[in-house]
């Protein structure tokens, strides 16, 4: 059997906070015990409030930070095998396309230098043919080649998140990590460029994992779905399954708090209040603090990520939920 | 670009002539120049004879405009203290102070943006503290203290330097050097906040995600864009230089405009103390210019404000 495409395993950070001189050391744990497997051309979401660990979780997938447990295998090699020349090749099949385009470029670059960077530093072609290349990409994500001796200050927040696709994608890489690709555009904006991606992975031989706030984006664009919480998946499975049938209250919350366009259907309640209370992690379920299904169970033992009808939830009472309890979400 | 670097320049004439007025202004002001070179003693018929030779008998609006006009074709008038042209007494300083500071300049660019930079890639390790200790003690002791610190270690307790003068090369390394260390501290400072802000980018993140190598992301991404507040920050640093210079060549008497000015003042040099103004004028609007115009070639933002609104 050939191994999958990106495989974690119990992948850990903590981060260590420490402060002022004499101040108490404490930790953080963005990402803990998250395990997580992507196939070929396979489409993944993350999704999680600010805080979740879904951007830290990205930055371990493509080894640009250790984790303090566990392990990243790309194609069966785990990144901490990898030396100087596996990095490079591994960094040629993958990338990164961040949030907030402004800040995504270098603003003392034009923009076809800065498309054009990685076919130089992968040694894929010479300075003509990395412009030409350049050009070329810029076509296919919709911009104009006329924009290649522009500088990022020069362009709209859509385009400037069109070149970072482009440069993400020059070398054709079979791995994409999308942080918040989307999330700083204009809702038209994030429409086009959303259409946009979706022609390219037909196109392409591109597998990505789609880390977003954004449960109404992310539905159009991922094959499947993981929700995080505190560092944890609380729930993954099927993106039909998921939606339709939601088994964890986080979800179920994140679900029924997505705006909607009908104003028939009104979120009547908040469905969760309060916000992510990292004190209550070491112990228990760390969603219990503002769930309204919590009993003494979920306080004394951190329920497991286990098969609940068609994915995976990591609840006590996860059969109790019925999809009749969403009726209010969003099903077209 | 042009039109940008224009403005500049209207900006620092405007600034070098207002600079002209106000010390006219503040120094006829501040007290009777005849009094002051012949001191309270002296006759009412030797003040008025001092103020009829200098002029200082006539309107200040005629004063002025006469001052002015003379300025401009480079005449500073005489020096009250030993009758000789003011703009010679510069001529003669200036390149005393340049030998100085300008040696004092380059070196702490020399020492301070390597130590910076080197404590803004290995951050927060036992490299940077010892760095970042350093710049703090530099930054914190007074150049004057350092000068005396060093005077005493070097030319009292070693003998292996002159104490003060000017006579030979040698008596050039201690003021040169406690100009650039104090300055090379905060320069060190100042790059590696610089550098670290800019290390913390998304793009800087991205070029590591597209495998470019540490040390090119550092001098291919990272330090064109530190150099951007980097080079404002070393105008200051330019500037600073001339303020220091009042200190540092006292403390080796060292005959540069810095202690020219002290002594102008103490005697009440009119004429000299203003040339030597309009003179640390003009080299901090040379200065501001400069940064200016470096700014906007770093700039894009700035080079390209003319050939496209958005």
């Amino acid at each position: 059997m050939t191994p999958p495409l990106l495989e974690a395993t119990d992948l850990t950070k903590v981060f260590r906070l420490k402060s002022g001189l004499f101040g108490k050391r404490a930790s953080h744990t963005a990402v803990n015990a998250v395990n997580l497997e992507l196939a070929h051309r396979e489409r993944i979401g993350v999704v999680g409030e600010s805080g979740s660990g879904k951007s830290t979780l990205g930055r371990l997938l493509l080894g640009l930070t250790p984790p303090t447990l566990g392990e990243v295998r790309y194609k069966g090699k785990s990144h901490a095998q990898r030396r100087s020349r596996d990095w490079m090749a591994f960094r040629k099949q993958t990338s990164l396309v961040q949030q907030s385009p402004q800040a995504a470029l270098n603003p003392q670059m034009s923009v076809g230098n800065q498309v054009a960077e990685p076919v130089l530093v992968h040694k894929v072609g010479n300075r003509n043919e990395a412009l030409a290349r350049a050009a070329a990409i810029l076509e296919r994500v919709g911009l104009s080649s006329g924009l290649m001796n522009r500088f990022p200050h020069q362009l709209s927040g859509g385009q400037r998140q069109r070149v970072v696709m482009a440069r993400a994608l020059i070398l054709e890489p079979e791995l994409v990590i999308f942080d918040e690709a989307v999330s700083a555009l204009d809702v038209s904006v994030q429409a086009q460029v959303v259409a946009q991606l979706r022609s390219l992975w037909q196109e392409l031989d591109l597998a990505y994992v789609f880390i977003t706030h954004d449960l109404r984006i992310v539905r159009h664009v991922v094959d499947r779905i993981a929700v995080m919480y505190l560092g944890r998946i609380l729930e993954t499975g099927d993106i039909k399954s998921v939606y339709e049938w939601p088994r964890h209250p986080y979800t179920r919350a994140l679900l029924a708090s997505v705006p909607t366009m009908d104003p028939r259907i009104r979120n009547v309640r908040p469905p969760i209040q309060g916000e992510l209370d990292i004190a209550k992690l070491s112990q228990g379920c760390a969603f219990r603090s503002r769930c309204p299904f919590a009993i003494d169970k979920c306080a004394a033992e951190i329920p497991p990520l286990r098969e609940v009808g068609n994915q995976q939830v990591a609840c006590h009472r996860a059969e109790e939920m019925t999809p009749a309890a969403t009726a209010q979400m969003e099903t077209a | 670009m042009a039109s940008f670097v224009i403005g500049r320049l209207v900006r620092a004439i405007v600034v070098l002539i207002l600079t002209v007025t106000f010390v006219f202004v503040v120094l006829r002001v501040s007290g009777d120049p005849a009094e002051q070179m012949l001191g309270d003693q002296s006759t009412p018929e030797a003040l008025a004879a001092v103020r009829a030779s200098w002029g200082l008998d006539k309107p200040i609006l005629e004063q002025y405009v006469l001052y002015v006009a003379h300025v401009v074709t480079g005449d500073f008038g005489r020096s009250f203290a030993d009758n000789r042209d003011a703009f010679a007494v510069i001529v003669e300083r200036a390149p005393k102070t340049l030998l100085v500071t300008v040696p004092a300049f380059v070196l702490s660019i020399l020492l301070g943006i390597p130590a910076g930079v080197l404590a803004a890639i290995r951050r927060d390790t036992p490299m940077d503290k010892a760095v970042m200790s350093g710049a703090v003690l530099g930054y914190s002791v007074p150049n004057f203290l350092l000068g005396l610190a060093f005077i005493f270690m070097f030319a009292v307790w070693l003998r292996v330097l002159p104490s003060s003068g000017s006579s030979s090369w040698q008596h050039a390394i201690l003021p040169i050097v406690t100009f650039a260390l104090t300055s090379a501290a905060a320069i060190s400072r100042f790059a590696r906040a610089a550098l670290i802000e800019v290390l913390d980018q998304p793009y800087i993140i991205a070029a590591r995600a597209d495998g470019i190598a540490d040390w090119e992301i550092i001098i291919r991404h990272a330090l064109p864009n530190a150099a951007i507040p980097m080079v404002t920050m070393l105008g200051f640093v330019a500037g600073g230089l001339l303020g220091g210079a009042v200190f540092v060549e006292q403390v080796f008497a060292w005959p540069g405009l810095g202690s020219g000015f002290v002594r102008a003042v103490t005697l009440g040099d009119l004429n000299v103390v203003q040339a030597v103004i309009i003179t640390f004028t003009a080299f901090m609007v040379t200065v501001n210019l400069t940064v200016d115009v470096l700014y906007a070639v770093l700039n894009p933002k700035i080079r390209l404000q003319n050939n496209d609104p958005g």
